[in-house]
């Protein structure tokens, strides 16, 4: 009764004709009786008896074949199930006559109406497909699912020779979102594919029997039985990993680090990221991402991630394909990303496919989810500062759903706590709003369209307001023309703007604005050609568009003159193929080559200035004048990729890269300011695109059943062109910037040790980073020479980190975790004595950055506190509660100096100098 | 809660006797064939001293061909020479021993010749609502094989009263006529700023209307009658790169764009050391000078008056008979009444112009 019953709402539940369904009910027997360790002949004598119908089957198969069953009134076919579940069993019914086979279905007893027809009619390769995700849908044990055998393609009598392609989607279980990232990987080969953002793979392998293995971080890794007889697609629902003690997330992808292909990608689940003490109550990506090895950040407080010795502008950070310019609210406190709607984070430090440019140093790709297809769930949370709501669900049916997630602040909580008077007066406050919708026209075509906006505000000493906004959407179309080749056309926005204006002097009051907006086309092609390989071409063009700035009065008394600087715009494209090559089962090669190229169009004014003097002022000779879209300058190159793997054992390997980057766009940013004015500025005739060249080797280790992951990764990087600042640059308002520039090279190198744990109670990773990031200018000029053109470390050069994560759940409800860091003091340049120089006191200053505050070391501690774990609940909540800085440690933000009666003081600030206690309450329902 | 406690004092590591670095400040003057070089220390950005001079230093100027010239102590860090001989086509350097044993050397620097500052003047600014400006500003050209560096330095003298003039003082506890001049007084400053410019990027060596200073008309150096003393160096361009950093690094520092500050070292090094930082430029050229004045009244006078510095100024008046035992430390103004009734008294500060900085002797130069 139970099975029938959970058949009847799930048809109407879904909407799915009832037909096919009843026919396999037909036979209307219902069986009791007792068969407690009964033989499978003894069942199938007593059936014949008290219900007239007939077995036909092996008996040599069934001999060792018990039941233990004590069916009430059950359907026949329930009852069959049941037996047959978790065995190689299946059994097909025509009238009162019923089949046994082991190992093969009978295909015949499906009839061809089984479906609505025009599906059938429009796929018919899709047939086998949906058949098998309703049967396991019928009967939810997992194990028939995976002892099942499925046939793609056209079932033929003999298994032909050669390949096939078998292809489809992975999605999880409860909500039907794409499972991204997943393995999918034969038995016996370590030959495998990943599922790309929209869950998709492609596997192309010998036709005939596999097990397939399906594997994803959070998800519970299952499998498949194929025979395989042509191409043919098989989707997979994965189930969500929810609360088992001994297996723990990322357990289901343990072999990745040693059989990706990929080096220096750190992929983080949000589940895992929600496992990591939070400051304010919040999971923060960004925060997460910066207990990775080789990421650092300047500060507490700063905006903007270090990555492996780059500069905080050398990070692509994409939201849905939408570049992201400011990725933080309030000072840095908050990442811009609600943590409700992310789904994952990549992070590429090294071996950087050849889809991804325009930055020297990573990229961080940033997926939200796509919202339930399968039912209306929200979910949310309140802290200290922030409350959040997210809302999903399918819109008609599982064929669109959608995403609403809103953020916003709602007190000026945090500012208190900070201990300069000028900032604790001051108002500050952000919201976003995320805004996705998916839809699939069919199995060959789905649209994607995701939007983001963020504000933020603040009023600093209740005088000064300053703020500034992201705007983000990107729309996708996703085609698949065969199972061997597919496209994702994607057209992006991005635009982020900011404004500083005050008005306290209605003479003085003005309204300072910047703003940078982004078009972008792609196009994106994954082909897999043969079964070792799988090529991505494709090409993109960005439109970029700055207004670097404009000052201008406010209201009608002010007698501020207004500075508008000229507009800049500039066009960047790219090509790109790339082609992954499983040389043999422990050999793998990348070979990919981008190449980009950039055009500095007009309308603008540039500045000539004289040969073989340095860049200022008085030596600006012309001023020519191009007209609108007339290309300026142009730059561009090739962009080689190369990685490479080798399977040393089953459990260790080494990976090598070398990749070529090219960045067009740079941001200026003055380090001393903890604000959000930070320009960014297009390569020019005068500021020449930066270049940088990586090369890193890896050596990954699995210990104990693949439950202890060890990676250790060298790098060594080379930048060209790099910008760093002459003394005294002045940044915001400059009309030739390039006077205030100079132009360095930085090399950075280390190594980074992680050793992951990711099973077990006690759980997490930890971390030990060894790195420089030195820069050197090279300038005939004195004054655009730093340090006497010696290397010297950049402002986030940190040569000692270490990073620990700890989880210990004490039970399913009750879980905590310890998070430990520790990094060298940042370098700093420091007065170190006064003098007197014609007339007037000067400063002294230590050589560049030859100085460091005094090391950082932070332990954060959270407990997580849930609700109990029925399922069917009306909502479910959890209680976070977290200690920031548990020991109180005031680490030093910054060191200023400050003139007191005749004498020069020196102070540190700590930005959190006490722990921070937080409690938040998150729902779901 | 309370996060006070989150500002901790901060030294700077590895201070002390290092911070104690020589300063060099001074120029070789080709056209008046004399050369003053002022030695100082640098100190402890925490020290509450004010740098030291080096009295007991041994300062030489060197031709090319190593001819040399004893520059004499005067005090106070001072070394000076006068009518020296100076071969203009020759480059000089300084070289300094000090007393415990270390050397220091410039390099040769050649001699530039300055040429004549064209004008001075000064430009009265747009009106605004806080304030109205004066801007001082020199103009020069030079040919073109001259530097087309420019260095400049000023001197202003302004003449100022004190707030009350005071025809009585009291002597040996006896008021008698005040005969001393402690009313008009007369304050000299030198720039502080670094003046410099350039006409690299133009097709002529001309400096037009280059400003070296502005005053707000309420200033103080308006009120009776101002002169402004230009001095003009012709400089190499690496002089100019120099104090182009000198400028940068110390005049715009500490606000919240604060620009990243940098190291940049002079022509003068240690050759005991290598490695020790030494301040200063040394730099040789000839000076050409021209004052100007601006009288009493030519400069529109401020709405709201001149900020004079005795503002807080009074008069207290005591009857005659009470002086005795009136001890205080104001002093006497003048009197009122016959006999006479009574006495107006202020303080010093407001009565004797000399305390405000100036001196009460008109110079020379003063019309």
């Amino acid at each position: 009764m139970k099975v029938s019953l959970r058949v009847l709402i799930f048809c109407v539940a879904y909407g799915i004709p009832l037909s096919g369904l009843l026919a396999q009910n037909k036979s209307g027997l219902s069986i009791s009786g007792n068969f407690t360790n009964t033989t499978f002949r003894e069942v199938v004598r007593q059936l014949e008896k008290d219900h007239g119908v007939q077995f036909f089957y092996n008996p040599s198969e069934v001999d060792t074949l018990k039941v233990s069953i004590e069916p009430k009134d059950k359907p026949l076919e329930g009852f069959l199930a049941e037996i047959f579940a978790g065995t190689d069993f299946h059994y097909a019914m025509e009238g009162k006559t019923i089949y046994i086979t082991k190992g093969r279905e009978i295909q015949t007893s499906l009839p061809e109406d089984f479906f609505a027809a025009t599906q059938i009619k429009a796929q018919p390769e899709n047939k086998m497909m949906l058949d098998y995700l309703v049967l396991d849908k019928v009967d939810k044990s997992k194990a028939s699912k995976e002892e099942r055998l499925y046939e793609i393609g056209k079932r033929t009598v003999k298994i032909g020779e050669g390949l096939a392609t078998i292809a489809g989607h992975i999605r999880a279980s409860n909500s039907g979102e794409a499972v991204m990232g997943a393995s999918v990987t034969t038995e016996i080969t370590n030959v495998g594919v990943a599922t790309d953002q929209f869950g998709y793979y492609s596997l192309t392998i010998k036709k005939g029997a596999h097990e397939l293995i399906f594997k994803s971080v959070g998800m519970k890794t299952t499998k498949r039985r194929i025979t395989l007889y042509a191409d043919g697609q098989l989707d997979v629902e994965m189930d969500e990993e929810v609360t088992s003690l001994k297996e723990v997330t990322i357990e289901s992808e343990k072999d990745r680090n040693i059989t990706g292909m990929q080096m220096g990608l750190e992929k983080l689940d949000i589940r895992t990221m929600k496992k990591v003490p939070v400051a304010l109550g919040e999971v923060d990506i960004l925060k997460v991402v910066l207990t990775l090895p080789g990421v650092q950040s300047v500060g507490e407080a700063t905006t903007g991630l270090n990555v492996r010795g780059g500069a905080t502008n050398q990070n692509l950070i994409l939201f849905n394909d939408a570049t992201i310019y400011n990725p933080t609210h309030l000072f840095g406190f908050f990442s811009a990303f609600n943590p409700d709607v992310v789904k994952n984070v990549e992070l590429y430090k090294s071996g950087i496919p050849a889809e991804f440019g325009g930055r020297l140093s990573s990229v961080l790709d940033v997926r939200t989810r796509e919202g339930n297809k399968k039912k209306f769930t929200g979910s949310g949370g309140i802290g200290p500062l922030t409350g959040r709501l997210t809302l999903e669900g399918p819109i008609g049916g599982e064929k669109t759903s959608f995403l609403i997630g809103v953020r916003s602040t709602y007190s000026d909580w945090l500012l208190r706590q900070v201990p300069n008077t000028s900032i604790s007066n001051s108002q500050a406050g952000f919201y976003d709003v995320n805004a996705n919708i998916n839809h699939e026209f069919n199995s060959k075509n789905s649209l994607y369209l995701t939007g983001y906006y963020s504000q933020d505000h603040f009023k600093l000493n209740s005088d000064t307001l300053y703020s500034y906004q992201n705007k983000n959407a990107t729309a996708k179309w996703k085609h698949i023309f065969s199972n061997k080749l597919y496209g994702v056309l994607t057209g992006a926005y991005s635009a982020y703007d900011y404004s500083v204006s005050s008005d306290r002097n209605p003479v003085n009051a003005f309204t300072m604005k910047y703003a940078i907006t982004q078009f972008q086309g792609k196009a994106d092609f994954s082909y897999y050609p043969a079964p070792r390989h799988s090529l991505n071409l494709g090409a993109s063009v960005i439109r970029y568009n700055l207004s670097p700035g404009s000052f201008s009065p406010r209201g009608s008394e002010s007698l501020v003159t207004s500075d508008v600087l000229q507009n800049e715009q500039a066009l960047e494209s790219a090509l790109y193929i790339s082609d992954n090559f499983d040389v043999s089962p422990k050999l793998s090669l990348y070979g990919g080559l981008r190449y980009s190229m950039f055009n500095y169009l007009g309308p603008r004014q540039l500045f000539t200035y004289a040969n073989g003097q340095t860049k200022s002022v008085n030596s600006i000779i012309d001023t020519i004048s191009y007209p609108s879209a007339k290309s300026i300058v142009n730059y561009g190159g090739p962009e080689f990729r190369l990685s490479a793997k080798y399977l040393l054992s089953d459990n260790s390997s080494v990976k090598f890269s070398y990749n070529r980057m090219r960045q067009y766009l740079q941001m200026l940013s003055n380090t001393a300011a903890i604000s959000p004015t930070d320009i960014w500025k297009l390569s020019d005739p005068n500021i020449k695109p930066q270049i940088g060249d990586q090369v890193a080797l890896g050596y990954y280790k699995n210990f104990r059943a693949n439950t202890l992951e060890l990676s250790v990764e060298g790098y060594y990087k080379v930048m060209q062109n790099s910008l760093d600042y002459k003394g005294g640059a002045k940044l915001i308002l400059n009309h030739h910037i390039e006077t205030d520039v100079v132009n360095a090279q930085g090399k950075s190198y280390g190594i980074e040790i992680l050793l992951k744990k990711m099973a077990g109670k006690i759980n997490g990773w930890v971390s030990y980073t060894y790195s420089r990031s030195l820069l050197r200018t090279q300038s005939p000029y004195l004054s655009e020479t730093i340090n006497d053109g010696q290397y010297y470390p950049s402002n986030y050069d940190k040569p000692h980190a270490v990073n620990l994560i700890g989880n210990y759940k004490f039970s399913h409800r009750f879980s905590t975790s310890l998070n430990v860091t520790y990094s060298t003091g940042r370098p700093i340049t420091l007065p170190i004595a006064k003098y007197e120089l014609d007339g007037a006191m000067r400063l002294y200053y230590s050589a560049r950055n030859q100085y460091r505050i005094p090391d950082y070391f932070r332990i954060d501690f959270s407990m997580n506190i849930e609700g109990n774990h029925k399922i069917h609940k009306l909502a479910h909540s959890s209680w976070t509660i977290g200690i920031y800085n548990l020991l109180g440690r005031k680490n030093p933000y910054s060191v200023f100096f400050e003139s007191q009666g005749g004498v020069i003081k020196g102070y540190q600030l700590s930005i959190f100098g006490q722990p921070i206690p937080t409690i938040t309450y998150n729902f779901k329902f | 809660m309370l996060y006070d406690g989150c500002l901790d004092p901060y030294t700077v590591p590895g201070q002390g006797a290092a911070a104690s670095y020589l300063v060099v400040d001074g120029f070789l003057d080709a056209g008046s064939n004399s050369c003053s070089i002022t030695l100082t220390r640098s100190v402890a950005l925490s020290s509450p001293d004010t740098p030291p001079a080096v009295t007991d230093a041994v300062v030489t100027l060197l031709d090319e061909d190593g001819n040399t010239a004893l520059l004499v102590s005067q005090g106070s860090g001072v070394y000076s020479a006068s009518s020296l001989v100076i071969n203009t086509q020759k480059k000089y350097k300084l070289h300094i021993l000090t007393s415990n044993g270390n050397q220091y050397e410039s390099d040769l620097v050649p001699i530039q010749q300055a040429p004549p500052i064209d004008t001075i003047g000064w430009i009265l600014g747009e009106p605004k609502l806080n304030g109205q400006s004066i801007s001082l500003f020199v103009s020069t050209h030079g040919t073109a094989d001259q530097s087309r560096y420019y260095l400049w330095k000023f001197e202003e003298t302004w003449e100022y009263t004190s707030a009350y003039l005071a025809s009585l003082k009291v002597v040996n506890g006896q008021v008698v006529s005040n005969f001393e001049n402690t009313y008009f007084c007369w304050s000299t400053v030198n720039s502080t700023s670094v003046l410099i410019n350039s006409t690299s990027a133009l097709q002529e060596n001309v400096v037009n209307q280059f400003t070296l200073a502005t005053l707000p008309t309420t200033s103080i150096k308006l009120k009776e009658g101002y002169s402004l003393l230009v001095k003009q160096l012709a400089i190499t361009k690496e002089a100019f790169e120099f104090w182009q950093q000198v400028k940068s690094n110390t005049e715009n520092l500490g606000t919240i764009f604060g620009p990243q500050p940098s190291t940049f070292s002079g022509n003068i090094h240690s050759t005991t050391k290598a490695s020790e930082p030494v301040f200063g430029y040394f730099m040789a050229s000839s000076v050409s000078q021209k004052r100007m004045f601006i009288k009493r009244g030519e400069v529109p006078s401020p709405f709201g008056g001149f900020v004079s510095g005795y503002e807080n100024c009074s008069l207290d008046s005591i009857p005659a008979g009470a002086f005795a035992i009136y001890t205080g430390a104001d002093v006497l103004v003048s009197s009122y009444g016959l006999g006479p009734v009574g006495y107006l008294l202020s303080s010093s500060d407001c009565v004797d112009c000399r305390l405000h900085g100036g001196t009460n002797v008109k110079p020379a130069f003063w019309y």
